[in-house]
């Protein structure tokens, strides 16, 4: 084989190594524009009954439990538990201070957060913390302020999904809820955007109607977070059809939308009253009178020392 | 303020200093606890040797301390400010990288740090001998074994020092690894030597020896019964939640058994322990800090949790928990003769 005819074949084999790799470039490309996202659902029960269900997309192949309560925009308050994890002692400001995370069990009934992970048909007792558990995609975790039975509803992930406003069909890889328009605030008592009808299980139980609210996030987060408010006894066991009704304009994509929500809340409240929660809210103060202190306090402190210095100076001179 | 603060205010204000650093994870009480234990130090007179090597080892500590804060921002992937991102694929260390792990690595530095400033400024300050003779009779065997053990860094530093500068005065430099056997041989062969020295010395003075007289303490027996009632107390006030009273319990479980434990050795006394107006005042700043700090927190919220996880938060600060440090500065005040 001569030297011009092996470097032509050289060429035609480059040529199509590159080809190749174009096509495989471009097959992940549309693949991955097809997937839909992984998500997670998250159920979090308090001592009042409240119910709050959330759903949290993400790109990785897992996350903990603790960055999905993180992501779902919940309050948590933690502690730190040694090789076991971090320690959840309060969740939307209901449990204990982080030192002192077990205060509310010392006592008979011992009420502190429980941890739960949905196995499909029911909910069992998880052993360790939240930041030794692996989500995964269709992984639901559980929470209740309990002393004993967790009193969690039955439910899986599509009917959280559906519950929170997601869809996860694989064709449609954007969440369903999105943000108002920003010029647009939300008045004190809103007018309902969206309608959701939930069908108990139990047909001995009213039926419940739940009206939601898309509200904007309104600290550094931009999660949307609905709040519910139902007007019977709340059947957490329902699979929930959201039907948007024709005045859903607030929901329509704006054009100064920049991303899409990845996760949304959903509260659950006995009450007729609705409770919006606001993801990523900080439960204390900014801390501004404290840091003025520490700084007089710091600034005395480094002028003893430089008095302390200036003294064993003259004194050695 | 003039006079000398004696070994046990000097103990006093370790054990005021050290509260903070291991009940507490506050950055802004951390850093004001630095600052007071860093002009405390430098306030110390300067002894040739003994505080030149505990400077030193208080120097490496912290360095090493902040070896923490890469370890911490490696290992740990949790947060909700992720500023990179490692390859999963990689073990341990990938996954995101936060800086709620950053900044929690930086505030466990801190605490090191202090510990370890604080433990240098103690060692400094107080020559292991008066320790010793401020402890009870029966924990003296004790006391001389960790005087013993406190020596030893002082000690080797120097010791190392001596055969660097004893090297380079014969022409010996040290470029590499191979050159550092001039200078490990000596100093394996030194410290053997020093422990010889030590166990003879130790065994001339009738150190470990059984035929001692035990001095029986009046109310023994009721001291030991009260001992093991009050750490009963403490289990049950731990276990139900009521920290103070179970540390208050425990600390007094300890007195109790001290001072009902019989001494094994007779000790005589040449010279007592004195009380200056600067030790007065220096143990009385101390034991104030020390009661604030560990059980204010039952009447009044001393903001001493703080975590960077899973969100950071501004830290809190009590105007309380702030001049209860502040008082650790005291020492640094005194003109010590």
């Amino acid at each position: 084989m001569s030297q011009r005819t092996r470097n032509t074949l050289l060429h035609r084999a480059r040529a199509l190594l590159v080809l190749v790799a174009l096509l495989l470039a471009l097959g992940g490309v549309l693949s991955t524009a097809a997937q839909r996202p992984n998500g997670a659902g998250l159920v979090i029960r308090h001592g009042d009954g409240t119910l709050i269900y959330a759903y949290v997309q993400f790109d990785e192949d897992s996350i903990s439990g603790l960055e999905l309560l993180n992501r779902s925009g919940v309050d948590v308050t933690l502690a730190p538990f040694g090789g076991l994890g971090g320690a959840v002692c309060s969740l939307n400001g209901e449990g204990c201070p982080s030192d002192n995370c077990f205060c509310h069990s010392f006592s008979s009934p011992a009420y502190y957060w429980h941890y739960y992970v949905n196995d499909g048909g029911g909910w069992l007792v998880y052993p360790v913390g939240p930041s030794s558990r692996t989500v995964t995609d269709g992984d639901i975790d559980g929470w209740s302020w309990t002393s004993g039975d967790s009193g969690l509803p039955s439910t899986d992930i599509d009917n959280v999904a559906t519950i929170t406003g997601f869809d996860r069909s694989p064709a449609e890889p954007t969440a369903t809820p999105e943000p108002p328009p920003t010029a647009t605030p939300t008045p004190a008592t809103p007018e309902p955007t969206a309608t959701m009808t939930s069908l108990p299980a139990d047909t001995s139980t009213p039926m419940p109607t739940l009206t939601a609210t898309i509200e904007p996030a309104t600290s550094h987060t931009t999660q949307p977070l609905v709040a519910l408010t139902e007007t019977a006894t709340p059947v957490p066991t329902v699979t929930a059809t959201p039907t948007r009704g024709p005045d859903s304009t607030p929901a329509t994509v704006p054009s100064t939308a920049t991303a899409a929500p990845t996760a949304a809340a959903v509260i659950v409240t006995p009450g007729a009253t609705p409770v919006p929660l606001v993801a990523g809210e900080s439960s204390g103060d900014n801390g501004t009178p404290g840091y003025v202190l520490f700084l007089g306090m710091a600034s005395v402190v480094v002028a003893i020392g430089a008095v302390v210095v200036l003294r064993n100076r003259s004194r050695s001179a | 303020m003039s006079g000398q603060i004696n070994a046990l205010t000097w103990a006093l204000w370790f054990a005021s200093v050290v509260v903070v650093p291991l009940t507490s994870r506050n950055p802004l009480y951390l850093a004001l606890l630095l600052l007071v234990v860093l002009v405390v130090f430098f306030s110390l007179p300067k002894r040739a040797g003994r505080s030149s090597a505990w400077r030193l080892f208080a120097y490496v500590g912290s360095g090493v301390a902040l070896l923490s804060i890469g370890f911490n921002v490696l290992t740990v992937h949790v947060g909700d400010r992720v500023f990179a991102r490692l390859p999963d694929q990689l073990p341990i260390i990938g996954g995101p990288l936060t800086v709620n792990a950053l900044l929690y690595g930086v505030i466990s530095a801190l605490a090191i740090s202090t510990v370890l400033f604080a433990a240098a400024t103690f060692n400094s300050a107080v020559r292991h001998a008066d320790l010793v003779r401020i402890l009870p009779g029966s924990l003296s065997r004790f006391g001389v074994a960790a005087g013993i053990a406190l020596l030893y860094v002082p000690q080797t530093i120097s010791a190392a020092r001596d055969i660097y500068d004893a090297q380079r005065s014969r022409g010996h430099q040290f470029r590499g690894i191979r050159d550092a056997r001039a200078f490990v041989v000596p100093l394996l062969s030194t410290g053997l030597e020093r422990a010889l020295l030590l166990s003879e010395a130790l065994e001339t003075r009738g150190f470990g020896a059984s035929a001692t007289v035990v001095q029986s303490r009046p109310y023994a027996r009721l001291l030991t019964a009260g001992s093991a009632a009050t750490l009963i107390l403490a289990f049950v006030a731990i276990g139900t939640g009521a920290y103070p009273l179970g540390m208050a319990a425990l600390a007094g479980t300890g007195m109790l058994a001290l001072y009902g434990s019989p001494s094994n050795s007779r000790r005589t006394r040449y010279r007592q322990t004195e009380w200056s107006v600067a030790s007065l005042t220096v143990a009385i700043g101390a034991g104030i800090s020390t009661v604030v700090l560990l059980f204010g927190r039952a009447f009044v919220d001393l903001h001493f949790g703080y975590d960077t996880f899973p969100r950071i938060e501004h830290p809190q600060f009590s105007p309380l928990a702030g001049v209860s440090i502040l008082l650790l500065i005291l020492p640094a005040t005194v003109k010590q003769t």
